[in-house]
């Protein structure tokens, strides 16, 4: 069989369209879900037992669940409560959700890697542990896990694709219709995943420009 | 300013602190000597709560600290003390200028124009005016000393607390931050200070306290100390340390 991606060029501005919607469920799950993570975080290092609690299981039934269940329990199961969501909405609360715990283990590491004494430094200047949190332990924690951080966005981006089961339309969807209407799987696929493999790359060369370039400081 | 009664602190079995008293007063410079593991470091942290003693009581400045006493009573009295470390701490990822800024504006609600000119002025102080904008990376030890007093000064403390401030240091710098330490004090400005360097302790210090095993050997003025110990004990530390 001969390859033939000429086919394929009537389609550019779908395909884009598509990335457009990988790009922006992952956007939204890294900003929301990546929030509600270090919330969940310090939940886990909280003075209360019930909080830490609550977090820990919150984190580990995510964990420990496949993302494509968490998304038909959201998209399927939820509208027997009466909870109806569209596609998009269902995949960017099942992202967000599954994101926030990954997230919440990641940045535990970070703050395990901060310096006691930074935390002491700032309970002796009258910060109040909240304070301290946000503006002493934050950054550093982050910095030191930003490698963590960028692979979990990238695999976050890749996971999208599963949003296209619910048909969502995402660059997968995109991709997919594409192979059935013209009958050309192979090019179809290869193009999308060249799409997924370069934006993937340039993820991970932004974050290592950001982590090397950008930021002035490092975490003695 | 600070008295300090009947003070015992365990870590689990360890008894660290076995029954210190002593006294602070009002522009005093006290240095506490000691060997490692003495316990000197764990009595001045206990000074502004960082440890809380397992007995007995702290008073600074009128705010009791005791094993049963709430984060509210050590937040008050933190506003009277600062404190210096020996690893110097200080905040990664802001400047020299905004580390010594955040404090003030976040603890006593400073605006942040209000925060930077005072924490201009304190780096200027302590010689490091042109150093305002560099992060504690790109600082050498001596300079992250003084940021780090310029700091602790920038909340108006009472008294200052120094943890072995020039432990950490290269030998030929510990004189910048010494020189800083002998100023303030010159200002009269209250300060106990865990230290091994004699010379400093000999030269500015109003009164000393050698420290042993969890006890209070010994105190009294440098010249008694250096000069005349009484203790047997007092005497083998100083053969070895001088």
């Amino acid at each position: 069989m001969e390859l033939y991606f000429g086919d394929l060029f009537p389609y550019a501005p779908d395909l884009f369209h598509g990335l457009w919607i990988s790009v922006y469920l992952t956007i939204g799950a890294v900003v929301f879900g990546g929030s509600f993570g270090v919330a969940l975080c310090a939940g886990k290092m909280s003075r209360s037992g019930v909080v830490r609690h609550v977090a820990g299981s919150y984190i580990e039934v995510i964990r420990n669940t496949p993302l494509l269940l968490q998304l038909y329990l959201i998209y399927f199961a939820l509208p027997d409560v009466g909870v109806n969501l569209d596609p998009l909405w269902a995949g960017f609360i099942a992202l967000s959700l599954n994101n926030a715990a990954y997230t919440a283990e990641i940045y535990r590491a970070g703050f395990e890697s901060v310096p006691k004494g930074l935390k002491e430094a700032a309970s002796a200047l009258g910060l109040s542990r909240m304070l301290t949190f946000r503006h002493i332990l934050l950054a550093p924690a982050t910095r030191n896990v930003l490698p963590s951080l960028t692979n979990q966005t990238i695999l976050l981006f890749l996971a999208s694709s599963i949003t296209s089961i619910i048909a969502v339309p995402d660059l997968t969807h995109v991709m997919m219709g594409i192979s059935s209407t013209t009958f050309r799987t192979i090019e179809a696929l290869v193009v999308g995943g060249a799409i997924y493999l370069a934006v993937s790359f340039f993820m991970a060369q932004g974050s290592r420009f950001i982590e090397t370039r950008v930021i002035k400081w490092r975490v003695a | 300013m600070i008295t300090v009664t009947d003070l015992h602190l365990s870590f689990g079995h360890l008894e660290v602190l076995k029954g210190i008293s002593c006294q602070v007063r009002d522009q005093e410079v006290v240095c506490i000597i000691g060997a490692s593991g003495s316990g000197k470091s764990t009595l001045l942290r206990c000074l502004n709560g960082l440890e809380k003693p397992t007995g007995g009581s702290v008073v600074v400045n009128g705010h009791t600290l005791t094993a049963t006493k709430t984060s509210r009573e050590i937040s008050l009295i933190r506003r009277e003390v600062g404190m210096v470390f020996q690893h110097f701490n200080l905040f990664p990822h802001l400047t020299a200028l905004e580390n010594v800024a955040l404090a003030p504006q976040k603890v006593l609600g400073l605006s942040k124009s209000k925060a930077q000119e005072q924490a201009g002025n304190l780096l200027r102080k302590v010689g490091l005016a042109e150093k305002a904008g560099t992060y504690p990376s790109a600082l050498s030890g001596g300079q992250s000393q003084r940021v780090a007093i310029a700091r602790a000064l920038a909340m108006g403390p009472r008294v200052l607390l120094f943890d072995e401030p020039t432990s950490a240091l290269d030998p030929e710098i510990v004189g910048e931050v010494l020189s800083v330490m002998k100023e303030l004090a010159a200002e009269g400005m209250t300060m106990v200070v865990v230290t091994h360097e004699m010379g400093f302790a000999r030269e500015v210090a109003d009164r000393v306290i050698y420290v042993d095993q969890g006890v209070i050997v010994e105190e009294g003025s440098p010249g008694e100390i250096f000069g005349a110990p009484r203790a047997t004990r007092t005497r083998e530390f100083l053969s070895k340390v001088l």
